[in-house]
C-alpha cells in the first residue's frame, strides 16, 4: 500500500469517527462547535507558549553574541602584545560561540516556521467556523430533515478534516517545543556555571583568564621598559 | 468512468487544501510508489545506506509539496469540503512516516 494511500484512509478514519459519534446532526453540530472552541483556545495557548519560547532563545544569542566582541578584542590586544598564543585562545572560544550561535538562529527559524503553520491553521478553522454556521441555518430551512442530515455531514467531514489536520500539527508544534525547552535549559546551565560562554564574567567583570595574562603582559613590559631606563641611567651617569 | 480532466481535491497536512488537475496527481502517485521502494529499502541494516535513503524519502515528499503548492490552486478558508488525497508535510520526520506504515497514526484521539 502506498504511504499516501496509507496516510489518507488513517487521517479520514479519524475524521470520520468524530462525525460518525452522533447520530442527531443537532448533537453533532453542538459536539463539533465545542471541539473547534477547544481547538482554537488550544491553538491560541500553543501560540503563546512558541513566542516564549522563542524569546528565550533570542535572550540566550544576544547574550553569546555580546561576548564575541569582547573575544575579538582580547584577541586583537594579544596580538598587540605578541602574545600569539593568547590570541589563539580567545579566537577558538569566539568560534566555539559562533557555531551556537548558529545552531540557535536554525532553531529560532524553525520556531518561527511553527508560528506561522499555527497561527494560519487558526484563521482557516476560525473561517471554516463561521461558514459552517451560516450552511447549518441554510441547509436547515432548504431541505428536509433526512437531506438536510446527509449535506450537514458532508460539511462535517470537511470540518473534522481540518481539526485532525490541526490536532496533528498541535502534537508535533508541543513535542518540538518540549524538546527545545529542554535544550534551552541546557544551554542556561552551561551558560551558568561558564562552560559555554561569559568566558567575561567568570571572576571578575572582565578579568578572566585572558585578561589577567594581558594585563600581566602590559606590567611585563612597563617593567621591561623601567629597568630599560634605569639601566640607561647607571650606564651613563 | 474516465479520469482524464478530473480534478481532485488534495491536503498537505499543515498547508491547506488545493485543487489539483488529475496529471498533477498521476506525477503525485509516481512519487508515492518511489517512496514505497525507498521505505522498503530502508529496513536494510547498513548504516549509510540507511541515512542515505532517509535523505532520498524527505526529498520524494517535498517534490510532492512543491509539485502540490505549485501547481495546484489553493482552496478559500470559507470552502468546506473533504479531500481525495492527503498529503504528509514535508517537515514530517522519517520516524513519523514509519509510524504511518505501522498504522499507529499520528493525529491524536480527540
Amino acid at each position: 500500500m502506498g504511504l499516501l494511500e496509507r496516510f489518507t484512509s488513517i487521517f479520514k478514519a479519524k475524521a470520520h469517527n468524530i462525525a460518525e459519534k452522533f447520530e442527531d446532526p443537532e448533537e453533532l453540530l453542538n459536539y463539533s462547535f465545542e471541539k473547534q472552541q477547544e481547538l482554537i483556545n488550544k491553538l491560541r495557548q500553543d501560540i503563546t507558549q512558541v513566542v516564549t519560547s522563542k524569546k528565550r532563545l533570542e535572550m540566550q544569542r544576544a547574550k553569546l553574541a555580546a561576548n564575541i566582541a569582547t573575544l575579538e578584542d582580547q584577541a586583537r590586544r594579544s596580538l598587540k602584545s605578541n602574545r600569539e598564543d593568547l590570541a589563539k585562545l580567545a579566537l577558538e572560544r569566539k568560534n566555539i560561540i559562533t557555531i551556537q550561535i548558529n545552531n540557535l538562529d536554525k532553531q529560532i527559524e524553525g520556531i518561527q516556521r511553527d508560528q506561522e503553520k499555527l497561527e494560519d491553521a487558526e484563521r482557516r478553522l476560525t473561517t471554516k467556523i463561521d461558514e459552517f454556521k451560516t450552511r447549518k441555518e441554510m441547509i436547515k430551512a432548504e431541505y428536509s430533515a433526512a437531506e438536510a442530515q446527509v449535506k450537514i455531514k458532508e460539511n462535517l467531514s470537511g470540518i473534522s478534516e481540518e481539526m485532525g489536520d490541526i490536532g496533528m500539527i498541535l502534537n508535533r508544534v508541543e513535542e518540538k517545543t518540549d524538546r527545545m525547552k529542554a535544550k534551552a535549559e541546557a544551554l542556561d546551565e552551561m551558560m551558568e556555571s561558564g562552560v559555554l560562554t561569559d568566558y567575561t564574567q567568570s571572576y571578575e567583570p572582565n578579568d578572566t583568564d585572558i585578561e589577567k595574562e594581558l594585563k600581566k603582559v602590559s606590567l611585563d613590559s612597563a617593567v621591561e621598559e623601567e629597568l630599560a631606563k634605569m639601566k640607561a641611567e647607571t650606564n651613563n651617569p | 468512468m474516465s479520469y482524464e480532466n478530473q480534478v481532485q481535491i488534495v491536503r498537505i497536512t499543515g498547508k491547506g487544501q488545493f485543487r489539483v488537475s488529475s496529471e498533477i496527481v498521476n506525477q503525485v502517485n509516481t512519487l508515492d510508489n518511489e517512496i514505497v521502494d525507498l521505505v522498503k529499502k530502508n529496513s536494510s541494516s547498513d548504516a549509510e545506506y540507511h541515512i542515505d535513503n532517509e535523505k532520498k524519502i524527505h526529498e520524494k515528499i517535498e517534490e510532492m509539496n512543491d509539485l502540490v503548492t505549485s501547481k495546484g490552486e489553493k482552496l478559500k478558508n470559507s470552502e468546506i469540503t473533504s479531500s481525495d488525497i492527503i498529503i504528509p508535510n514535508q517537515d514530517l520526520a522519517l520516524t513519523d512516516l514509519k509510524k504511518i506504515f505501522k498504522e499507529e497514526g499520528l493525529i491524536p484521539d480527540s
